[in-house]
């Protein structure tokens, strides 16, 4: 991974009517990252894939892809990317093969075989209208579709939406696979994040039209934690750590921290004078939901 | 380019199917009227491909157009285009060519069968109908974006629609009204709008997906702007258009074609200009004064032969019934009558005082085709209709007397109140001319003479107490009312109708095939001009009192030339070549001019033009006619 930018959100706004959907969202995607965009329904995620794209023109900002103007330079710049949309967007009454026969002369590096192996691999038949196929089998047509344009970027838009678990096991290969292989830079947003933990290198959560968090998956599991501590007589309270949810359970106290670090471990030990005090490891999920669900006590 | 021709080629495989529907019927059709004998399968075969040929490819130019981009936009594919590194232009390059090559081929394929059994429409008109059908593709398209788009705009698009839609009603009303509607069908005009319609839409699409790309809503923004600021420069260029076509003016008709009435006093004249010569195939009927060329234009199918009152300041003439037909299928073809866009009304033209004013009065005898004459005073008028002739007071239009008098040729108004008309009657087996006399108030009539003529019967001529009719292919007969004679005159040669002239003195000048002749009301001959062989003569005329003016024309050397002779002796006195007396050459529908009066001076040139010969010889083109 260097350091460059493929991707370059500047301030960026988006608004429909009166309702702002997103406000000055700034983020980088650099190059041969895996950019794991997370925010609940609604949060914008797809108008900000739409901006990055060209699709739409923001109402402020813009967005760079590989250093030119989204809007002004999309023509330019969608021969080095391949899409997949939240919903299977291509022309209903072609064949898998019609779209890939179609799709192949606007992109110079278009590798044919290896889009119809993927096919045969995900059982698509090839001459099946495309709005006849099966939610599963449209995803898997619009990512051979996008692998085959051999794309710099990748923007996978909640590509598993609505998909059966063997299919979002064989969409997440799929997508090792070649990230392993090319080491191609993905922005993905998705709501399935389980499947997208082990391959994100970055993760950016969206909450109220903002961007509440951007930064390496390490970095926000790092400093994201669980904290359980016994019972104690003395008056209590969670600092230094400022936490992000706590409740009393039979046992003892538990939060979840949001500013981690062992030094503020340290700390915390030394002013409740006590050693059971235990500290756990969050998931991608279970960090979301404290970025962007409601805060609160733990249930 | 490429990328253009796939997605064309892509838009027409999807829909594919219309061409296959287009071709299967057609050849349905085709072998139905072709192949199967006389009887209901062949009508049936005709029957469809007519049906076929009007409304398959309307209902594929719609269906193509509104699917083209709309439905990509309703159902969130555009951007799988937007995606790709195509440009808009490419993209709508593409849509719109496989749209018209679908839209044209199931048109092409729906006009096989009548082309083939030889019932086609010409290769201008198919070009205007695929012209008419790219067009009709893309406003398809325009209204299902704006429809689909889910904006609110949409309702802001239904009101300016409504009122662009006015605006055009209004504008070819005004058009339509001063007879000028046909030039909207039957000029280059309706290739042309079409063109630009077609263009303004295709227009507005390209800036809808290169501004708006797969956001709907911004999209419909650019559709929008764009369609309704060329929809106003549109109308304010028909507006322009149409203001250039109804300013034509005399001199640009190239030359006068008749009718052309002149009033027998003043200087008031009426006629109707070359089309081929007007502005946009617009020539209207000009009511003008020769003598300072001030005019008004009328519309053509709302003007019959005038009757003017005896000192020429007023007219009176018959406005017809208009029906919206008319306005789609103009004369000679009038295939249907229909709910009437204009009743019929009585004309009232004030003259003598610069620019001719024009004013249209309810007319109570809704049946009055026709204005006999007009009074002295100019107050009343006798019209006739196909069931008889009524009096009717110009003021009111309301009818004042009537009598089931039918084929009057024309009608003069007496002292006393009577009217003396002249009437081919047709109560009987024998045809006569007649001239009677009839008191409207209380209804009496007086039948002064009956003649027994040939069914080719012309009146040709009539002052006073004389009137001249050419009866059959030689003969003559100078009826003498006051004393109930008639004299008889037959030519050598053939001489229908001729000419003839009463002239101011009481003598009467009348061709005879070899001669034109002038007699007394008895038929005593007073003087001859001898008649070149094959040579016509044209019209007669008393420029001064006692003076005749002979029109000649031999049409095999297309000579036209006018001879002026002393009508008591026979001395000619000038030839002007190149002149033919102007004016209503047979029928007598206006009394006889005074001698010298500007009517009686009114010469014809080959071209069309109008002069007045001055009394002492120099020619005065009129005004407004000068080109």
């Amino acid at each position: 991974m260097s350091g460059e930018a493929v991707l370059s959100v500047e301030d960026l706004a988006v608004s429909y009517g009166p309702q702002t959907v997103l406000e000055g969202v700034s983020f980088q995607v650099p190059r041969g990252s895996v950019f794991a965009l997370l925010g609940r329904n609604g949060s914008g995620k797809s108008s900000l894939v739409r901006c990055a794209l060209g699709l739409q023109k923001p109402a402020r900002g813009g967005v760079r892809l590989f250093g030119e103007d989204a809007w002004a330079s999309r023509r330019r710049a969608m021969g080095r990317v391949g899409v997949v949309p939240e919903q299977p967007d291509a022309p209903p009454e072609l064949t898998a093969g019609e779209l890939l026969a179609f799709c192949a002369p606007f992109y110079p590096a278009w590798n044919d075989t290896s889009a119809r192996d993927r096919l045969e691999r995900y059982s698509v038949p090839p001459r099946v209208p495309f709005g006849r196929l099966s939610k599963g089998q449209k995803g898997a047509v619009m990512l051979a579709l996008a692998l085959a344009a051999s794309p710099e970027l990748l923007v996978l838009d909640d590509p598993t939406l609505g998909l059966d678990a063997v299919a979002r096991r064989a969409l997440y290969d799929e997508l090792i696979g070649e990230l392993a292989d090319r080491g191609t830079t993905t922005l993905v947003t998705t709501h399935d994040l389980d499947g997208i933990e082990p391959i994100a290198d970055r993760v950016a959560v969206l909450r109220g039209a903002r961007l509440v968090a951007n930064e390496t998956l390490d970095a926000l599991k790092a400093r994201f934690r669980r904290i359980r501590c016994g019972p104690s007589a003395a008056p209590f309270s969670w600092e230094p750590f400022e936490p992000i949810a706590a409740g009393e359970k039979d046992w003892g106290r538990e939060a979840v921290v949001g500013n981690f670090t062992e030094e503020r471990l340290g700390a915390f030990r030394a002013r409740t004078v006590s050693d059971d005090v235990e500290v756990g490891a969050l998931s991608l999920e279970e960090i979301f939901l404290s970025l962007a669900g409601t805060p609160g006590a733990l249930s | 380019m490429s990328a253009v021709l796939g997605i064309a080629r892509q838009e027409v495989s999807t829909r594919r199917f219309l061409l296959a529907a287009a071709a299967a019927l057609s050849l349905l059709a085709w072998a139905l009227r072709a192949l199967l004998p006389p009887g209901w399968s062949r009508e049936l075969g005709q029957s469809l491909a007519l049906v076929l040929f009007l409304a398959f490819p309307i209902a594929a130019a719609i269906a193509v157009g509104s699917s083209l981009v709309g439905r990509d936009l309703a159902e969130g594919r555009l951007s799988f285009y937007f995606s790709r590194p195509l440009s808009a232009g490419a993209l709508w390059a593409g849509k719109f060519l496989g749209g018209a090559i679908l839209v044209a081929g199931a048109f092409l394929c729906c006009y096989l069968p009548l082309a083939l059994s030889g019932d086609g429409i010409g290769r201008g008109a198919v070009g205007i109908w695929l012209l008419a059908l790219v067009g009709l593709m893309a406003f398809a398209h325009t209204i299902s974006s704006m429809y689909r788009s889910g904006s609110r705009l949409f309702a802001l698009d239904l009101g300016l629609g409504a009122v662009l839609a006015t605006v055009i009603v209004v504008q070819v009303r005004h058009l339509a009204i001063a007879g000028a509607g046909h030039v909207l069908l039957t000029t280059a005009a309706l290739p042309f709008d079409v063109a630009v319609a077609a263009a303004a839409l295709l227009a507005a699409a390209a800036a809808q997906l290169a501004y708006g790309r797969a956001d709907a809503r911004r999209g419909h923004v650019a559709l929008s702007a764009t369609v309704w600021t060329l929809a106003l420069v549109a109308v304010a260029a028909f507006a322009l258009w149409s203001r250039w076509v109804l300013g034509v003016t005399p001199a640009e008709v190239g030359g006068v074609r008749y009718p052309l009435l002149v009033a027998p006093s003043g200087s008031a004249l009426l006629f109707k200009g070359a089309p081929e010569r007007g502005r946009a195939g617009f020539s209207p009927v000009f009511l003008m004064d020769g003598e300072s060329g001030s005019y008004v234009p009328l519309a053509p199918e709302r003007v019959t032969f005038p009757a003017f009152t005896a000192d020429g300041s007023a007219a009176v003439w018959v406005a017809p019934a208009v029906s919206w037909w008319w306005y789609v299928a103009p004369e000679p073809a009038r295939p249907f009558s229909g709910a009437e866009a204009r009743p019929a009304a009585l004309a009232v033209a004030r003259l003598g005082h610069g620019t001719p004013v024009v004013e249209e009065r309810a007319l109570e005898p809704s049946d009055m085709e026709l204005a006999l004459a007009l009074d002295g005073d100019g107050q009343r008028v006798l019209l006739s209709g196909r069931a008889g002739v009524s009096l009717v007071d110009v003021a009111s239009g309301r009818r004042l007397a009537e009598a089931p008098l039918s084929n009057i040729w024309a009608a003069d108004f007496l002292p006393g109140g009577a009217v003396r008309l002249y009437q081919t009657p047709r109560d009987g087996s024998e045809h006569a001319f007649v001239v009677l006399d009839w008191t409207p108030k209380d209804g009496k009539r007086v039948e002064r003479a009956r003649v027994p003529v040939d069914p080719r019967v012309f009146l040709l001529a009539r002052r006073g107490d004389l009137a001249v009719v050419s009866n059959g292919m030689r003969g003559k007969a100078i009826i003498d009312t006051a004393r109930g004679a008639v004299q008889r005159l037959d030519s050598a040669t053939d001489d229908i109708p001729g000419a003839a002239l009463v002239l101011s003195t009481g003598l009467v000048a009348l061709s005879l095939g070899e001669e034109v002749r002038v007699v007394t009301r008895a038929g005593d001959a007073v003087a001859r001009l001898p008649v070149e062989p094959r040579t016509s003569v044209y019209g007669l005329s008393e420029p001064a009192p006692g003076e005749l003016a002979v029109g000649l024309w031999t049409l095999s050397s297309d000579r036209r030339r006018t001879v002026f002779l002393d009508a008591a002796t026979g001395v000619v006195r000038r030839v002007e070549e190149g002149l033919l007396p102007a004016g209503v050459r047979f029928g007598a529908m206006n009394s006889e001019p005074e001698p010298g009066s500007f009517a009686s001076r009114l010469f014809e040139e080959p071209s069309g033009d109008l002069v007045t010969l001055e009394p002492d010889g120099r020619k005065r083109r009129i005004a407004g006619l000068a080109r």
